[in-house]
């Protein structure tokens, strides 16, 4: 075989890829549940007014603080002074979420009031206590989450941490300590 | 042999076309022995925005690809990691809790690769309108009026600070491979979180979202695509029993492709599929849709060459 012929084959082979590979689209397609997401709306309960941690609420920043009354759903800070100092409080109308960076690890904590419904997803909720009831703890890429409900309100602490090495993010006990020690700073008017 | 030559210049034509086509594997069907996915034919997100600004882009497993601990050898950057068909990647073996996943354990979102394996240069953008309220070491969270989370893990050059509302197609950082002072495969790992009602906030699968989204950049549908090519149907709950029955997920079912029709408006600072590739000393190849135009051009070369050789 002439040299041309063989450049020509494996060009060619380098064009169509001669390697083992899946073959292209057929042209037909999936039929996906493509249906809006239903949703609703949780009762939440607040709790008396009295139960506000007002020494940690006073600990966040001023314009902090001043968010909360307008959350929908209560308001659950960690204690730790370093986080709150630092710390941002987002508000929409059926969350609210708290993030701060301090001491190399990250904190965020969501709570939400709106459930997504997915009817073919059987309910299966956490079996860890947590506070007062239930969760669950997973990881996602290092960074540890615990989700639990209360008061009607999904919440989800996720604490990242800046090294790997870092004992806090290896194992679940301090997103649980973490978690179980979340106060109540206020929520829905208070 | 000047016939043997024509057929395998046509050839080249066809295989090239190909290698550039979007096709996607079934979700729920993973790289062989990555563990049990979760079929489910559900968009649990639908009107996103493909979270890469623009394509191409390619989900597949990290752990199991080239590159990873988990794959077949060789470099992150292998050209087989930058083809069609896409493959899921959710509840991909892990130890890590996943109550949707079949084994109640498992990977929680979507490694997407960028057009190459160059850090820094293809930009991550927002799926939808949002309130950025996460910035850790290496995520971003991007939070929905809905509650709805995206979660975006290692970018680098983050564009975005805690509390800023963003808008759809917003930039928010840079593809890379950020993770906590140990770096990990140049790609995005992308979540949906979501309340789910009787379950709490849990990943869901977002396969089925990302590509309907991506099918929406300008780029990945043929131009003639057409109506009738649209599948990704929104009328009728037809999946999920029909997904279980579906001959398309056994091993050697070909890959789907489920064009759409609206494209996505991507502004004009696209990046360039074709950034220097040897940025970031990953000794990068390119994709196959975008080495085949060179391929093509030296097939052809060769082939005049043997046909004048024959005159």
């Amino acid at each position: 075989m002439r040299f041309e012929h063989v450049l020509s084959i494996a060009t060619v082979c380098l064009a169509v890829g001669c390697k083992s590979r899946e073959s292209v689209p057929s042209g037909s397609g999936t039929q996906t549940a493509n249906v809006t997401v239903e949703t609703k709306i949780q009762p939440v309960q607040f709790p008396a007014p009295a139960t506000i941690d007002t020494g940690t609420r006073a600990r966040l920043p001023k314009d902090e603080q001043a968010k909360i009354p307008t959350s929908t759903v209560p308001v659950l800070v960690p204690k730790d002074d370093a986080l709150l100092a630092v710390s941002t409080l987002m508000i929409e109308d059926v969350w609210t979420a708290f993030h701060a960076q301090a001491n190399d690890i990250t904190v965020h904590v969501a709570g939400t009031r709106l459930a997504h419904e997915h009817p073919e997803i059987p309910p299966s909720p956490g079996q860890i206590p947590i506070r007062s009831g239930k969760g669950r703890v997973t990881v996602n890429e290092g960074i540890r989450q615990a989700t639990f409900e209360e008061n009607g309100v999904s919440y989800a602490v996720d604490v990242e941490c800046a090294k790997h090495d870092d004992t806090r993010c290896a194992t679940d006990a301090f997103v649980i300590e973490l978690t179980n020690g979340l106060v109540y700073v206020g929520g829905g008017g208070s | 042999m000047k016939r043997l030559a024509l057929v395998l210049a046509v050839l080249a034509v066809a295989g090239s076309a190909n290698a550039a086509t979007f096709s996607y594997r079934p979700p729920g069907e993973l790289v062989t022995g990555s563990g049990k996915g979760r079929v489910d034919t559900k968009v649990y997100a639908p009107g996103i925005r493909f979270p890469i600004e623009s394509a191409p882009a390619y989900l597949n497993s990290q752990v199991w690809g080239h590159g990873g601990s988990s794959g077949p050898g060789g470099s992150q950057c292998d050209v087989a990691n930058f083809s069609y068909p896409w493959h899921d990647n959710y509840c991909e073996s892990r130890s890590w809790t996943m109550p949707l996943c079949p084994s109640g354990t498992g990977h929680q979102g979507q490694d997407i690769r960028a057009a190459n394996c160059t850090r820094g240069v293809h930009k991550a953008v927002a799926v939808d309108d949002g309130t950025v309220t996460n910035i850790g070491t290496y995520s971003v969270y991007l939070t929905r009026a809905d509650g709805t989370r995206f979660d975006y893990l290692h970018m680098e050059k983050v564009a975005v600070k805690v509390g800023q509302k963003v808008t759809r197609g917003t930039l928010m950082g840079y593809v890379s491979n950020q993770f906590g002072g140990t770096p990990t495969t140049v790609h995005l790992h992308f979540n949906m979180q979501q309340n789910v009602a009787g379950t709490g906030v849990v990943y869901v699968p977002p396969y089925l979202s990302l590509i309907q989204s991506y099918q929406k950049l300008p780029g990945v549908l043929p131009a003639d695509a057409g109506v009738d090519a649209v599948v990704v149907d929104g009328s009728k709950d037809t999946s999920v029993a029909d997904a279980a029955d579906d001959t398309s997920l056994e091993e050697d079912a070909p890959p789907i492709g489920i064009p759409d029709a609206e494209e996505e408006d991507v502004g004009s600072a696209s990046t360039p599929a074709d950034a220097p590739s040897d940025e970031g000393g990953c000794g990068c190849r390119t994709a196959p849709g975008q080495h085949s135009g060179a391929g093509l051009g030296l097939g052809f070369l060769a082939l005049l060459l043997s046909v004048r050789r024959r005159r």
